[in-house]
């Protein structure tokens, strides 16, 4: 069938539409607004009273490193989830993935429709842990010091990224269906120790760092430092390497997914329901 | 209780249990999902904690947390959930229409579960330890078995209790536990001194018996001094009452919540 313009546009605010019920699931915005606040918020009041009672006396910018990375950190972990999370819904509970597939709209569409669902309530999580750290740990975030232009750029070449790192684990999950949301989790878990989110890449060993630096994620987390405190300004940003590992990264991502995707269906593993 | 009905019971706590224990052996992957997964989550805690220059014993703390996360875990997905993922499965009317109980189904899902989390616990612990070179006070060990052992059946205990309550409401109140992860890491203690937040604070949240469990546990094992309220022998007669209390409970929610979900048609309907 001749995929038109149109098809995927609808096709994108259907899934839009039908990712945001399920995530939300049918719930009032009031309630959803509830839930999605409670754990950024307590994530937040377990740093800020780690730091109250741990700390002796670690210096502003070391704190600022690791607040700014965790918060960051809950995009990765948003965005990529609901990509695997969406595969193992539609195939273990709702039993509808081959109709998607079938479907006029590529899954890949269908994909970044159902993962588009939660942007907003991973931008609010971003927003609220950094503004809840803010007031207890006294970061000295101000808006004067905060460049915009530079921090918007950020999130969106984050989300950018993020989407073709979702559609990589999504090919993944599609190929193991007996372990989709353990092998989702290990490669967002095993990201977040080399992708400068938490741990200084130099006290890693050389061939991490090597690894490290050759991702997009370590050097999106920096610009959104970057960009949020004059501390992390001391040189100017390096935007040749993100862009250059963003782009590598992303062809790579998008080009395993469609080889995953082909694999899977080789082998009759798209609707392999296995109640895991 | 007749002869015949003891020893049918324990052949399906024994039925029930088995899959629990054995059935991870069929499938080694899920064993390292696991362990892995809890241990990234501790390494990334404490490495926050040197980033606060924070003193070598929160990392023994954060260790111990991070470890007794692991069997919220598992009495929140493999305990409470189970009966709704065995509806959607297709196996509750096997269940329901065996000549067994579904509280000793339950029972059996309780002690497979709870052995097999505490080797889960047991290997998160040990790999944690090696990894940042956490000293513990070993010498204390029959100390800690007992609190763990005490937590470790309050927690199912109760597992058993929200089980009931997933079978009535199901998908709906998934949500919620689904969100209760992030509080519970924090009512819970799970990588700071609860009592050193606030003693009001402590209190409270002394209510959920995870809290007890990882500051009984803190007190013995710990070598610094470690800040704490009550004891740990009180902590595991309070854990061991509220496994009684939750046990009891669980019977009579189980019967309501099956008759209720049979008058109302959602017992075995699935993905609701």
């Amino acid at each position: 069938m001749a995929i038109k313009h149109r098809n995927l546009y609808r096709g994108f605010i259907s899934s839009l539409i039908i990712g945001w019920r399920i995530e939300t699931n049918w719930a009032s915005p009031i309630n959803v607004l509830f839930v999605k606040t409670i754990r950024p918020i307590s994530s937040a009041i377990i740093l800020s009273i780690m730091y109250s009672v741990a700390s002796r006396g670690s210096n502003l910018e070391d704190l600022l490193w690791v607040i700014i990375g965790i918060s960051t950190w809950g995009l990765v972990q948003s965005q990529v989830e609901l990509m695997y999370w969406a595969i193992t819904s539609e195939r273990e509970w709702l039993r509808n993935i081959k109709n998607i597939i079938l479907s006029p709209t590529p899954f890949f569409i269908y994909l970044s429709a159902r993962a588009s669902s939660g942007v907003p309530f991973a931008i609010f999580s971003f927003f609220t842990i950094t503004i809840v750290s803010n007031i207890f740990l006294n970061l000295n975030i101000t808006l004067d010091s905060i460049l915009f232009y530079e921090f918007t750029l950020s999130l969106v070449i984050g989300l950018i990224i993020l989407f073709f790192l979702g559609l990589l684990t999504a090919g993944i999950t599609l190929n193991v269906p007996r372990t989709p949301i353990g092998v989702g989790e290990a490669i967002v878990g095993l990201l977040y120790l080399i992708s400068g989110s938490i741990i200084r890449p130099e006290i890693l060993p050389s061939y991490i760092q090597h690894l490290s630096t050759s991702l997009p994620l370590i050097h999106w987390i920096e610009l959104v430092r970057f960009s949020i405190h004059p501390v992390f300004r001391e040189n100017p940003y390096d935007w040749e390497s993100l862009l250059f590992t963003s782009i590598i990264f992303s062809i790579g991502c998008f080009f395993s997914y469609v080889f995953l995707f082909k694999l899977s269906r080789k082998h009759g593993k798209i609707d392999q329901a296995t109640m895991y | 209780m007749n002869r015949y009905n003891y020893k049918f019971a324990l052949r399906t706590i024994y039925g029930r249990a088995y899959p629990r224990i054995w059935g991870v052996l069929r499938e080694p992957s899920w064993v390292l999902f696991e362990i892995l997964l809890p241990v990234l989550s501790i390494i990334a805690f404490i490495y926050v904690l040197r980033s606060f220059n924070a003193d070598p014993a929160f990392e023994a703390y954060a260790v111990i947390g991070g470890s007794m996360m692991a069997i919220w875990f598992n009495v929140v997905f493999a305990m409470a959930l189970q009966l709704r993922w065995e509806k959607d499965g297709g196996n509750l009317e096997f269940y329901i229409s065996s000549p067994t109980k579904l509280s000793w189904i339950l029972l059996g899902m309780m002690v497979g579960g709870s052995i097999s989390t505490t080797s889960y616990t047991v290997a998160i612990f040990s790999i944690s330890s090696v990894l940042f070179d956490t000293q513990f006070l070993w010498s204390n060990w029959y100390q800690a078995l007992i609190i763990f052992i005490s937590c470790v059946v309050a927690l199912y205990a109760i597992g058993m209790c929200l089980a009931s309550v997933f079978l009535k409401y199901g998908r709906e109140f998934e949500y919620y536990l689904e969100m209760a992860n992030e509080p519970v890491q924090l009512f819970s203690g799970s990588f700071f001194p609860i009592f050193s937040v606030n003693i009001l604070f402590g209190a409270i949240a002394s209510l959920i018996p995870l809290t007890l469990g990882i500051d009984g546990l803190r007190q013995v094992l710990v070598v610094s001094d470690y800040p704490t309220l009550i004891s740990w022998e009180v902590e595991t007669v309070i854990m061991f009452f509220y496994a009684l209390i939750a046990l009891r409970f669980s019977k009579y929610t189980l019967n309501y919540m099956e008759k209720s979900a049979r008058e109302s048609g959602t017992l075995t309907l699935k993905w609701q």
